[in-house]
């Protein structure tokens, strides 16, 4: 970045999303991959810290610090806070500032069915960011190039991503999307459901956190695994006073279930549209499971006893839409440049 | 008598007191600005001066001189006097219940706890001086310890909250993620906090503390025995046998002099452990309430964290024996006493004064 900077146009992709934000960086890689969290101090506005430490800080704060995310659903619900996050993040891992990103070629993913105002919405928060050259891409697309998948060849791909604020679902064809699909129904209303089950069962509310490590920790949707069962803290809500809780990997499961199914519903729906010639396809490579959801224990024999259809579980499911970038940064998503090959 | 052994204190004051203030004193080429952390509390007032460590440690009593309103003695040649004093003596503990109530009293105390230090010349005017409050202290009150810096010469005053800065002190990291839970039990108010992040979440303040049971003692003196005793003895019952625990082994007993109120003759009798926990138990029955309440009021993420490292009880109501087993008992978590439970929060102000009490900047960055 420092010799040649006159001459060459720097190339950056961003993954916005609701539970995580990555930031991929032509010729660096991944620059940046941790949690779209901000903290904000109340008084001054200032940014005390983001990713990663502001991670740590939810559910924890005083009066005086703001905890904000800035995404919903896979949507941006607030655009100050998702400018602060990514300013700060490109401040402090490569110095980027204002005047570095003005030459720079940006691509943002966002989930398959957003809505026009919340692609501009991204746009905007681009812009607000002085990076002139910016075009918005769908993750899945992204995502099956990260998966090392050779999208541009005639041959159907069906992807399932599931992610924290949305799952996403498509079928890709020479190098775009022929059709997808998107439920907002993810990593995080998991962990809602999580949450809302051990205050049924236990009078016991348990904080963001515990409930996603619970989630993490427990979480096997295969109805003949052994049973586990761990202990998480929460604050009884009866007295008051902090509690132990035992929660078992099987309730865990009978949770997740439905949410699962409803993926499980999703998928078969947009099968339901493939025209025939690539649901052939699709039978004979099967379907690659992407995004944080896809680390869930049991998933592939969840949705193959479900769908009959051999089910892949890639090896990166974190990381592979930041990395898909790197395709998409050079030939900006043109489906006619085959870019895994240049 | 009492005026024998009030006498020559009050020379020996006489004679080493400068009989210019601190303030009239900052031309000279010696005197430089300091920071100075204060513990302004009900009980003992202790008077941190960095670079020199904790400079005064001694109870919040003031003696005047009825007519000349000087001041005839500070600290614990004071305290010697409670109840002891004649006519032309008044002693003031200048504050009540955590808060300041002789805004005047008060400034003379500290004027003269500054003072103790050898090197006697500090730049007041360009001093930092942090005042620690209890947690729930209004507005106005919060005022009044700022108009106390003022009256002092002291323009650059930073207030902090007594949990805050007792907790640093006891030791507990309060600047990571990871909650942290404090009981503070001093002599006007018991204050509860949960803290994270360098700053206080939830927190109570209720004015039971030493003081009230020092009252209750009393009380109970008159009630059961016919008894009147002074604040000083009611003191000395609690700090000897004072105790929480349930099952008594080897019953401590004291001996107790005082008035009896029907005949007003002096009287001395023997008075068990045991009795004195039945007197104590209300009290902390109303503290055992309070940390309920805080904990109620605790965002569950927290609670989870207090879970696993505990409470850490401070302040003076710490020294209580069996209080950690009466506290666990009765709330249901890990209580523990600090290292050094009467002088935490002075040396909290130590860090305090480093980063000005701002929840951001680690005091472990500073140095």
């Amino acid at each position: 970045m420092e010799t040649g900077k006159e001459s060459e146009k720097l190339g950056l992709g961003i993954d916005l999303g609701t539970a995580n934000l990555l930031v991929f960086l032509e010729k660096k890689g991944i620059i940046f991959n941790e949690p779209s969290v901000i903290a904000f101090d109340r008084e001054s506005g200032k940014v005390i810290a983001a990713g990663r430490d502001a991670y740590k800080m939810v559910g924890k704060v005083h009066s005086k610090i703001s905890i904000i995310k800035p995404l919903k659903d896979g949507g941006i619900s607030d655009l100050h806070a998702a400018k602060a996050l990514l300013t700060y993040v490109l401040k402090k891992v490569e110095d980027l500032t204002e005047k570095s990103l003005g030459r720079s070629t940006t691509v943002i993913c966002c989930p398959s069915e957003v809505t026009k105002i919340e692609q501009d919405v991204m746009i905007d928060l681009a812009r607000e960011m002085n990076m002139s050259d910016v075009f918005i891409e769908e993750e899945i697309k992204a995502g099956a190039l990260g998966a090392g998948v050779d999208i541009f060849q005639s041959k159907g791909v069906m992807i399932v991503d599931i992610g924290g604020g949305t799952t996403d679902v498509g079928v890709i064809s020479f190098g775009d999307i022929v059709l997808s699909r998107s439920i907002r129904m993810a990593g995080t209303y998991m962990t809602n459901e999580i949450t809302k089950l051990i205050k049924k069962t236990r009078n016991v509310e348990i904080g963001e956190l515990t409930a996603e490590r619970c989630k993490i920790e427990l979480a096997n949707l295969n109805p003949n695994a052994e049973t586990v069962i761990e202990k998480f803290a929460g604050r009884d809500m009866v007295k008051g006073v902090p509690k132990w809780v035992d929660i078992s990997s099987e309730e865990v499961r009978k949770v997740l279930e439905p949410v699962f199914e409803e993926v499980v519903k999703l998928i078969a729906a947009v099968l339901k549209d493939t025209s025939p010639e690539l649901s052939a396809d699709i039978f004979r490579n099967g379907i690659l499971v992407t995004g944080g959801g896809a680390l869930t224990t049991g998933i592939e024999g969840f949705i193959k006893e479900r769908i009959q259809v051999p089910v892949t579980v890639i090896s990166n499911p974190l990381t592979c839409v930041a990395e898909g970038l790197k395709y998409l940064l050079k030939n900006r998503g043109d489906y006619r440049v085959n870019s895994m090959q240049m | 008598m009492n005026l024998k052994m009030a006498k020559p204190k009050m020379d020996m004051l006489k004679m080493g007191k400068p009989e210019t203030s601190v303030l009239a004193k900052t031309g000279k080429p010696k005197v430089q600005p300091r920071n100075i952390g204060i513990d302004l509390g009900t009980a003992n007032l202790l008077v941190y001066l960095e670079g020199d460590g904790i400079v005064f440690d001694e109870p919040e009593v003031i003696a005047f001189d009825y007519e000349t309103h000087e001041v005839i003695a500070i600290g614990n040649s004071a305290v010697d006097m409670i109840g002891r004093g004649h006519s032309g003596i008044k002693i003031v503990s200048p504050l009540t219940q955590g808060v300041i109530s002789d805004m005047d009293s008060a400034k003379k105390l500290i004027e003269h706890a500054l003072r103790r230090v050898e090197k006697d010349s500090i730049n007041l005017k360009a001093s930092t001086i942090l005042i620690c409050c209890p947690s729930e202290v209004t507005n106005l009150e919060r005022d009044s310890l700022i108009g106390l810096a003022e009256t002092l010469g002291v323009k650059d005053v930073l207030i902090e909250e007594e949990v805050k800065a007792g907790s640093i002190g006891a030791g507990l990291d309060i600047y990571s993620c990871t909650g942290s839970m404090v009981v503070d039990i001093g002599g006007g108010s018991t204050d509860i906090g949960v803290l994270a992040l360098g700053d206080i979440v939830v927190s109570e303040s209720i004015r039971t503390a030493g003081n009230y049971i020092d009252l209750a003692i009393i009380k109970y003196m008159q009630h059961e025995y016919e008894l009147l005793i002074g604040k000083r003895t009611a003191e000395r019952i609690k700090i000897e046998i004072g105790t929480l625990r349930e099952e008594i082994k080897d019953e401590k007993t004291t001996a107790v002099s005082g008035r009896d109120v029907v005949t007003g003759l002096p009287k001395k009798l023997i008075i068990t452990e045991s009795e004195i926990r039945d007197v104590l138990l209300e009290p902390y029955e109303t503290i055992t309430n309070t940390i309920r309440k805080v904990l109620q009021n605790t965002p569950a993420e927290l609670s989870a964290d207090i879970i696993t490292k505990g409470v850490t009880i401070n302040g003076g109501g710490a020294l209580t024996d069996g209080i950690e087993e009466y506290f666990t008992k009765h709330v249901g978590l890990d209580f523990h006493v600090a290292k050094n439970p009467l002088t935490a929060i002075v040396e909290g102000t130590k860090i305090l004064l480093k980063n000005r009490g701002s929840y951001y900047i680690k005091p472990t960055e500073i140095e």
